[in-house]
């Protein structure tokens, strides 16, 4: 009897919680965007070649939307392979980046086709570079925590339906990290010394934490269309951009370009 | 006029403009010239090499002899050469350089090894290994055998790149748990990787001594070097650990790199000694990089030294030092197995002889 309340409880209460929340104006979103395209790496410490080559995406995301607030939170991690035409050296990447974004209905059209969105973000971005064919400076890691100023517009077009909806819609978006610290090592390392804990100590104090103002930028412009049953599908293409600079560390930069592929699911309808 | 039309325009202008001019943020890529690509590394190595002081060499004056022989005509073969040359002065193992045609590396230092070899092979595979009589027995990396009537172990590792995980000294240790001490051959063993010294070194009982103390270079001056690490012994339980009885390590000029180092822990256990001749050093951290032309190299760049502070770069001393006999090789003998051997016994016998 005991269990069976333990799992009513909360299934009773998620219930009403979500049915107070479609009552009171909020749609929940849950997104996978899965891209493929080009990418574009400079690890300064091992080389003072650029690595282009080939990414890959997988992302999820889920978008919150109440009145005229909005949160998106979306985890991203993609893997790249990059060459050079003046070696046989290949350069492996793996960035793992999460947001966190605050966005305020700035203008919106009096029929609600057009939006622009506003707000801020903390974004984690981590990356780590593979480069086997430089030994003892295979491995290097950079990571920077930022706050971003984010901009994002839609605009929604076609015939409308009999609900008032417009099926297909228009987007961009435009996201500055404008302030934040980076992790830098102070040279790129390695392998075979990390088996011990001393090592280990030995080369995280390479690493060193600096102050970063505009690290990068990251653009997003795309087509979706909303089914009728309000889940989403659309295509975009979305450029990124990150820099350490130089700030007495090794430079780092990093550029992605990727066409992606965005499926939607409308967890919570919001009511107009 | 309405705003959004201008609003959204704009937006969608930058997200599509910003990305094609991608270029004006990068850094411009070096062209990889040979000038270029000889300043590149000659730079490099002046700022980070961690041994000058050590090598006694005028870094500057190496500039000035071979920057004038490249131009940006010079063939890759040539400027190959003259590259190798110049990290060869260093003499120094850990300073290579590496092209799709060739390797460089310090002839000084091999030549060394090669001319002062302190063991015969031969000798020890057929009369100490067994090779020939279907006696021959290797666990992971290390060839092993016993000595006088199964009283001795004696290990072989010729390459700290074999492998000596905890599986292989667990079995060699249980294998040998009756016997009086281990004799363990580094001759010639040119290193390899460094968890197998931390592998080793677990073998032996450990108090968190101190093992080594380290730098990392971290300016620009041939002086300039982060704080001083010390380095304790790893305090790691295995089934092989904590091994009391005495252990014989012998050396020559070719146990380099991470036999060297393993030979410097060594000194940091009184039952441990050292048998041979002082080893070929290399106690340098190297780290690679890649040139502007796409060649790769690699240096030296942190410098270990014992606890008292010693610099041994150029070779740890042994604690008895012996040369190979030749008169012992020709009868098949190698002196210093056999003198390892001996001080085993020596050292049971007399603690034998306390207990008493």
């Amino acid at each position: 009897m005991k269990n069976l309340r333990a799992f009513l409880l909360p299934l009773c209460l998620s219930f009403f919680t979500l049915t107070g929340f479609a009552q009171s104006a909020i749609s929940l979103q849950l997104t996978s965007r899965n891209g493929l395209g080009a990418d574009r790496l400079y690890e300064q410490g091992a080389s003072p070649l650029h690595y282009s080559g080939l990414a890959l995406q997988w992302a999820g995301e889920t978008d919150f939307q109440w009145k005229r607030c909005r949160i998106l939170q979306s985890c991203d991690l993609s893997a790249s392979m990059g060459f050079n035409a003046k070696s046989d050296a290949i350069a492996y990447g793996l960035t793992v980046e999460s947001a966190t974004a605050f966005l305020y209905l700035w203008h919106s059209g009096k029929d609600g086709d057009f939006r622009l969105w506003g707000g801020g973000s903390i974004d984690e971005y981590l990356h780590i570079t593979y480069l086997p064919d430089l030994m003892n400076a295979s491995f290097s890691m950079s990571d920077f925590l930022s706050l971003c100023a984010c901009f994002t517009t839609e605009y929604d077009f076609g015939f409308r339906k009999s609900d008032g909806r417009r099926p297909f819609s228009v987007f961009g978006s435009l996201c500055l990290p404008f302030a934040g610290i980076a992790l830098r090592p102070g040279f790129p390392y390695m392998d075979n010394y990390n088996d011990n804990p001393y090592q280990l100590n030995f080369l995280a104090d390479t690493y060193s934490l600096h102050g970063i103002a505009l690290s990068g930028v990251s653009t997003s412009t795309g087509i979706a269309c909303t089914l009728s049953n309000r889940n989403r599908i659309g295509i975009s293409y979305d450029w990124s951009y990150r820099s350490s600079g130089h700030k007495g560390v090794y430079r780092f930069d990093h550029a992605r370009h990727l066409l992606a592929l965005h499926l939607s699911m409308n967890l919570l309808y919001r009511t107009r | 006029m309405s705003l959004k039309p201008f609003l959204f325009a704009t937006l969608a202008a930058l997200a599509l403009a910003l990305p094609a001019c991608e270029d004006l943020f990068w850094e411009e890529e070096m062209q990889g010239t040979p000038t270029e690509t000889f300043d590149f590394l000659w730079n490099k190595v002046d700022r980070q090499y961690a041994f000058f002081d050590v090598k006694q060499v005028d870094w500057q004056q190496v500039y000035d002899s071979l920057r004038p022989k490249v131009s940006d005509d010079i063939s890759d073969d040539s400027l190959f050469h003259l590259m190798g040359r110049m990290l060869n002065t260093l003499n120094d193992g850990h300073a290579n350089l590496i092209s799709p045609f060739d390797l460089s590396y310090s002839d000084a230092v091999y030549r060394k090894m090669e001319q002062q070899k302190n063991v015969d092979k031969q000798v020890v595979n057929l009369h100490y290994l067994h090779i020939a009589d279907d006696h021959y027995h290797k666990t992971g990396g290390i060839a092993h055998h016993e000595l006088r009537n199964g009283t001795i172990a004696y290990w072989s590792y010729s390459s700290f790149e074999g492998k000596a995980d905890s599986a292989t000294l667990s079995y060699l240790t249980q294998h040998y748990a009756q016997a009086k001490g281990i004799v363990l051959d580094l001759r010639q063993n040119k290193g390899g990787y460094i968890a197998n010294v931390w592998n080793l070194l677990n073998l032996l009982p450990n108090d968190g001594q101190v093992l080594y103390r380290t730098q990392i270079k971290s300016g620009a001056g041939h002086e300039a070097f982060g704080p001083l690490k010390e380095v304790r012994a790893p305090k790691r339980s295995v089934s092989y650990g904590n091994y009391q009885k005495p252990v014989m390590v012998l050396v020559d000029r070719g146990s380099y790199s991470a036999t060297s180092f393993f030979a410097l822990c060594t000194k940091a256990y009184a039952h441990v000694q050292l048998i041979g001749d002082t080893t070929g050093g290399g106690l340098g951290l190297p780290n690679g990089g890649q040139l502007p032309n796409g060649w790769i190299y690699r240096f030296s760049l942190t410098r270990t030294l014992s606890p008292k502070g010693m610099n041994y770069e150029n070779g740890v001393p042994p604690d008895h030092y012996l040369r190979l006999d030749p008169k012992a090789t020709a009868q098949g003998k190698d002196n210093l197995i056999e003198y390892a051997c001996d001080l085993i016994e020596n050292q049971t016998s007399m603690e034998a002889a306390s207990r008493k």
